[in-house]
């Protein structure tokens, strides 16, 4: 299994090339790689249907649980089918629609990097690799959708696909750690036997809505539904595989395969449904609203998707066989459907219901195509669509709560796919034979097989139902169930409740279809989608977002430097201070009486000299002062006891002064930039940093000292240095390498200093 | 009297960078200006040297000169780090400095300097060494934010680094004082056998007052929101070789530097440092990814981006801190502690191939006179420069966490290591934070794929293969380790067991 997913990935590193030198070979061999997986996938389906499961695992990152593991069983099976199967017919189609383009062997890449990480999604066992092919289904989706960008409307599109699809997949991320968090493992067949644990974990919530954003983003659930039909953008066999076939069912995929393991509570179940219930029913309406024949469908899948979810969550029996036979269903004749808008779309140019006209006589296997598809749709007999709504019929009425309210929408729904179907698969073929601008030569073989394919397939299983219901349905009714189920299905149950429903609909939908323009400007008139909708919210947040920026860099990113030493000074004086008050009782408040006259003359010289550095109007008087303040701090050292360390800021500061003196004086005077609410507030900050050190300084003092190195100095200096002078010892002995040290910086500064000197000599270079 | 004893093994890496860059400034005298790019082959030639005795040392663990230098291989990952930075940073130079007229000797050499000054703080074992370590970093940092001299931006950008730099190093050592002047030890081991004996006395709430000055300190050097004004003005007005080279070693040191001494010496003092490391975390994470969006320039955006992707280190850090307090059955959390710390040591390996291969894309765009660092110069990039266009795509999308690439490792483990230590709200932020990050990652290349430029359309420049060089390694193993992280993370893991040990 492996293989069947590397392939791809390696292949389409080939395709480009291939497609330079070999270009009409290119065409056949892409085709044949999905056309072999989907053989080796239907050979498979009769162990699986007796039980089997297949798996292989491949160490990747094991010391943390991440491993490429791969499981086979019916679900997986069934999609990867789909995934195979109509990727071989996408293929084929894609080299009649694209014939002569010049990327088309990008195009091919990219196509199938998209197919492989679709298998890997729903072969894999590992939830981390699984995320990872979901996160690459979204990247390779996202050139798809771009591929065609001459117009912004293909980029906006792309990006917004992108974008809603990235936010679901961090959603994911963060929901599969924690899952494997509460499971202990990151292998899903390990995280079904620990089911038990997960639902009382206290990250269940958590868990459980994480994966749903990530589900209803990706399958395109409301409020999120607005990205697929703008992704309508894509060229039409994108549109087919990804936002009709495939992609959009791996969040439908997500849930069925998680809700073995979160299922069953109400959260679950109760937001499934109604979300999915609203998504059904917004889309069946929207899609009327349209009149571009790919949105018309982009809605209409939004729909079924909707239908599916909702089936889902109700999780019974009756609704997981519903749900997997009308994922199978929708995949034949909506993709169908899909490839014959592209071709309508390829050989006239209009996309607009409203403008197609008589179509069939021009292209009339297609329209034969379409017409099986749309009855399909439609839910007629003998077409596997019919079965597919008795089943959902079935499932409503049987289901736990609110079986009529849920009855009711799908019949509503249903109804309004039918006038969609007729819409779609019925308008643009019948009725005056509307003129070509260009001469027409027939449409291309490769571009009609893929809707007679599907179409003639819809009919073929609907007549005999049981060629697919052993073998893949059951199997993946029972992944899904976690338990063995066999299922028989059948076109004709006798006269039965759901019969009726049936009939019903299609009578409400064929009055529907006649009256479609009546009901596309009601549809209209209701609108508040595109004032209220998520669509909108999209693009609001967007704004928000930039405008919220802007205003945080107009406040924070000043460039003034001196805003920023004050936040700067701010922000530490809160941090400090706040730990500071909460141990105030730290600080010593008594001793003043100790302070000798000296010692508080010192303290006054340094403060009136600040004064004076700040105040001063010319540089020289700051300078100067500034020695004034280096030189009491000396002599405070002394006043200490650290004669070593005063003589060093003695001979520093005598340095500092000199280089200032002779940078500064090339300077012009000082000017005045700052007003006076600008200098209060400077005031006001040095006044708290002061005030902090002020209190750190008195905490610190409270401490006793650890060690007295002054008296080991004083007793060792002549027993181990041999020198009666204390001072003289610590510099030259005890210190001896400190002393080197500042002799050398001081040399370095004295070069400095002479090289200053010889430059104000020569005057010229500023 | 006697000598400290002078171990030479401990320091191997650091000795042959010092030789170099001396003999880089020594050779620089004697070449005509046009030969200059002979000293980015030395200095290339002595750092590759540097790399193989940093690997052939690394299972190393002692402790040497009088316990001021740890060679560990904790120390020794972190110096791969700075190596394989340092040179790629030399090799996106000779073409920039060509052409915006930039004298190349002292560049070369202040390049190797600032490399031995973060090896020395990653090594340093003691307050003092590590200050040392900190001050030769930035003090060469300062000097090469100014190198573009013609440039008025290059030269604020130099002066407001100098001013707010010293700053930060006078508010650390004045924490560190407080330090020294409680414990009475600079020796990291030393106070920290010190705090394990007076936990709970007057002294430890005093050492925290210190520890808050030391962690603001830091917070300026990984550029941590409110500490991270300079950070924007300062990499747009530097050479951007220096930008790159900036962007990745000195917050990778500072991060070190954290780890090290938070994780081994302030363990008693979790409790505290989470609590501000959350705080600014949050700060930096929200703050930094949001005002990304509104950058048109592409440097500014990424000093942004920098910014946010020390909030997410932070992340790391604070699950790592927990992580001590975690226990099960009664029993520390080992492996708790030492895989949060391997997460930010992955995170940071990775986020230094892709933020340089970023800049370097920047820097093969630039052209004489023009930059081109505004977002409109990379419209259509992909149909005038496809490669190129792909390699940045690459490097963006792993900065942005997506799967395959290193980056997504990076992130992956961050965030694992903050739920599996239940810091659950952070984690959630971070994930919201890197959604909004997205948005502004993509936006380039929505911008070279399918946007048309406007205006006239300017050939592009002939891109000198060393840039490119730098580019396409960086890239490469942006997706190596993106597929196959095994190596660093077995690394990462052998280095923390030593030195939790």
């Amino acid at each position: 299994m492996l293989i069947a997913v590397v392939s791809g990935f390696v292949f389409s590193l080939a395709v480009p090339l291939l497609h330079r030198t070999v270009r009409n070979v290119t065409d056949w061999l892409v085709v044949l790689l999905p056309f072999s997986l989907f053989i080796y996938f239907s050979f498979l389906t009769q162990p699986i249907a007796a039980g089997g499961v297949l798996s292989s695992s491949h160490a990747w990152a094991p010391s943390v649980g991440v491993n490429l593991s791969f499981v086979l069983d019916g679900l997986s099976l069934l999609f990867a089918i789909l995934i195979s199967g109509i990727g071989a017919l996408v293929f084929l189609y894609s080299s009649g629609y694209f014939k002569g383009h010049s990327g088309l062997g990008r195009f091919y890449a990219y196509l199938l990097i998209f197919m492989a990480s679709m298998l890997g999604l729903v072969l894999s066992d590992n939830v981390i690799a699984l995320f990872i092919f979901w996160e690459l289904t979204s990247l390779s989706s996202y050139l798809l959708i771009g591929f065609d960008h001459e117009r912004s409307s293909a980029r906006s599109a792309a990006r917004q696909a992108l974008l809603v699809t990235s936010v679901g997949g961090l959603a994911l991320l963060a929901g599969l750690l924690l899952l494997g968090e509460a499971g202990g493992s990151f292998e899903l067949s390990q995280l079904l036997r620990e089911r038990e644990a997960i639902r009382s974990h206290r990250f269940y919530v958590p868990i459980v809505v994480l994966i749903m954003v990530a589900a209803f983003t990706k399958s395109a659930q409301f409020p999120f539904h607005f990205w697929l039909p703008n992704a309508m953008e894509a060229p039409a066999p994108v549109s087919t595989y990804l936002h009709s076939a495939t992609m959009v069912k791996a969040g439908i995929y997500l849930l069925a395969r998680l809700s073995p393991v979160l299922g069953g509570a109400r959260i679950w179940q109760g937001t499934i449904v109604v979300v999915g219930a609203i998504t059904m029913l917004i889309g069946a309406c929207l899609a009327i609203k349209e009149t571009d024949i790919k949105r018309i469908l982009a809605y209409s899948t939004v729909s079924i998707l909707g239908v599916l979810t909702f089936l889902l969550g109700l999780g019974t029996r009756a609704a997981v066989e519903a749900a997997v036979a009308y994922l199978f269903i929708h995949a034949l004749y909506k993709a169908g459907l899909f490839l014959v808008a592209g071709i309508i779309d390829h050989e006239t140019g209009i996309r607009d219901v409203t403008r197609l006209s008589g179509l069939a006589r021009i292209m009339p296997v297609t329209a034969l195509a379409a017409a099986v598809a749309g009855l399909s749709m439609a839910g007629l007999p003998p077409l596997f669509g019919f079965i597919g709504k008795e089943l959902l019929y079935t499932a409503t009425l049987q289901a736990p709560l609110a079986n009529s309210i849920l009855t009711a929408a799908v019949l509503l729904t249903s109804a309004l796919l039918v006038a969609v179907a007729g819409i779609v698969s019925l308008g643009p073929f019948i009725g005056r034979t509307m003129t070509l601008s260009e001469k027409h030569g027939g449409v291309p073989l490769t571009m009609t097989a893929g809707p007679v394919v599907l179409a003639g397939l819809g009919l073929l299983i609907g007549l005999l139902p049981n060629l697919v219901a052993g073998r893949i349905v059951s199997s993946a009714v029972g992944a899904v169930l976690a338990q063995p189920a066999a299922i028989k299905l059948a076109l004709l149950h006798g006269l039965t409740v759901q019969l009726g429903l049936s009939g019903l609909t299609f009578a409400l939908g064929v009055t529907a279809y006649l009256r479609r323009d009546a009901l596309r400007r009601a549809v209209s008139r209701f609108d508040l989608g595109t004032a209220l909708g998520p669509a909108k919210g999209y693009s609001l947040t967007l704004d928000g977002m930039t405008a919220l920026a802007r205003l945080q860099t107009r406040i924070l990113q000043s460039g003034h430097l001196h805003i920023y030493l004050f936040i700067i000074l701010a922000v530490t004086v809160g941090l400090v201070g706040s730990w500071l008050v909460r141990y105030y009782g730290l600080m010593r408040l008594e001793g003043w009486a100790d302070i000798r006259f000296y010692e508080f003359l010192t303290a006054l010289v340094i403060v009136a000299a600040t004064i004076v550095i700040v105040r001063a109007s010319s540089r020289l008087f700051s300078v100067v002062a500034l020695g004034v303040v280096g030189y009491s701090m000396g002599i405070i050292y002394i006043i200490f006891g650290a004669p070593d360390l005063a003589m060093t800021q003695f001979s520093i500061d005598t340095l500092t002064v000199i280089l200032l003196l002779l940078v500064l004086y090339r300077l012009p005077r000082y000017a005045r930039y700052s007003t006076t609410l600008e200098r209060l507030r400077d005031a006001a900050i040095a006044l708290a940093v002061g005030v902090l050190v002020t209190g750190l300084t008195l905490a610190a003092t409270a401490v006793p000292p650890i060690s007295q190195i002054s008296s080991y100095f004083a007793e060792n200096s002549y027993l181990l240095a041999k020198g009666r002078n204390v001072v003289n010892v610590i510099l030259v002995d005890f210190r001896a390498f400190d002393t080197l040290g500042e002799i050398t910086v001081l040399a370095v500064a004295a070069i400095g200093v002479y090289s200053l000197m010889k430059l104000r000599g020569n005057g010229s270079d500023g | 009297m006697e000598l400290p004893v002078v171990d030479f093994t401990a320091v191997y890496p650091e000795v042959v960078v010092t030789l170099v860059g001396l003999l880089v400034l020594a050779v620089d005298v004697f070449l005509k200006p046009e030969r200059k790019t002979v000293l980015a082959v030395i200095a290339l030639l002595g750092l590759f040297l540097a790399l193989l005795v940093t690997l052939a040392y690394y299972p190393l663990d002692e402790v040497a000169f009088s316990g001021m230098v740890a060679a560990d291989s904790f120390s020794q990952f972190f110096k791969l780090i700075f190596i394989l930075s340092a040179a790629f940073s030399i090799l996106m130079s000779p073409r920039y400095l060509q052409i915006f007229n930039i004298n190349a000797g002292e560049y070369y050499e202040l390049i190797m300097f600032c490399t031995l000054g973060m090896m020395v703080m990653v090594a340093g074992n003691d307050l003092v060494t590590i200050y040392i370590g900190l001050e030769l970093m930035a003090i060469s940092i300062y000097l090469m934010a100014g190198f573009q001299r013609d440039n008025p931006r290059s030269s604020e950008a130099s002066m407001k680094y100098f001013l707010l730099g010293s700053f930060a190093s006078a508010i650390l050592l004045y924490g560190m004082s407080f330090f020294y002047g409680i414990t009475g030890k600079t020796n990291l081991e030393e106070i920290a056998r010190y705090l394990d004996f007076t936990q709970n006395m007057l002294n430890t709430k005093l050492i925290t007052l210190s520890l808050v000055l030391m962690t603001v300190a830091f917070a300026f050097k990984i550029a941590a929101v409110p500490f991270h004004m300079w950070t924007p003005d300062v990499y747009e007005g530097a050479p951007t070789p220096l930008t790159a080279f900036m962007s990745v070693g000195p917050k990778v040191a500072a991060f070190a530097v954290i780890l090290r001494v938070y994780m081994t010496t302030f363990h008693t003092l979790v409790p505290d440092w989470t609590q501000l490391f959350w705080i600014l975390s949050v700060l930096t994470m929200v703050v930094g990814n949001v005002i990304a969006v509104a950058q048109q320039n592409i440097k500014r955006m990424l000093a942004y981006s920098s910014i946010s992707h020390a909030g997410y280190l932070l992340i790391g850090v604070i699950s790592a801190g927990t992580a001590t307090e975690i226990k099960i059955n009664g029993l520390p959390a080992t492996s708790l502690v030492s895989e949060s710390m391997m997460s930010v040591m992955v995170y940071l390996f990775a986020y230094m191939f892709m933020n340089l291969g970023a800049f370097a894309v920047v820097i093969a765009l630039a052209k004489a006179g023009n930059p081109r660092e505004l977002l409109q110069d990379y419209a259509g990039l992909a149909r005038r420069k496809p490669f190129t266009a792909m390699l940045m795509t690459i490097l963006l999308l792993s900065l942005l966490g997506f799967p395959g690439t290193f980056g997504f490792i990076g992130k992956f483990y961050i965030f694992k290591a903050a739920i599996t230590t239940g810091n659950v709200t952070i984690a959630v932020i971070g994930v919201i934070m890197s959604v909004v990050a997205a948005f502004y990652y993509i936006r380039v290349i929505v911008y070279m794929y399918m946007r048309e430029p406007e205006g006239e359309i300017l050939p592009e420049a002939d891109f000198a293969s060393s840039t490119m060089y730098a580019v396409i390694t960086t890239t490469v193993f942006t997706l190596l380790f993106g597929v196959a992280p095994g190596f660093i993370i077995a690394m990462a893991r052998y280095s923390i067991e030593q030195m939790l040990a």
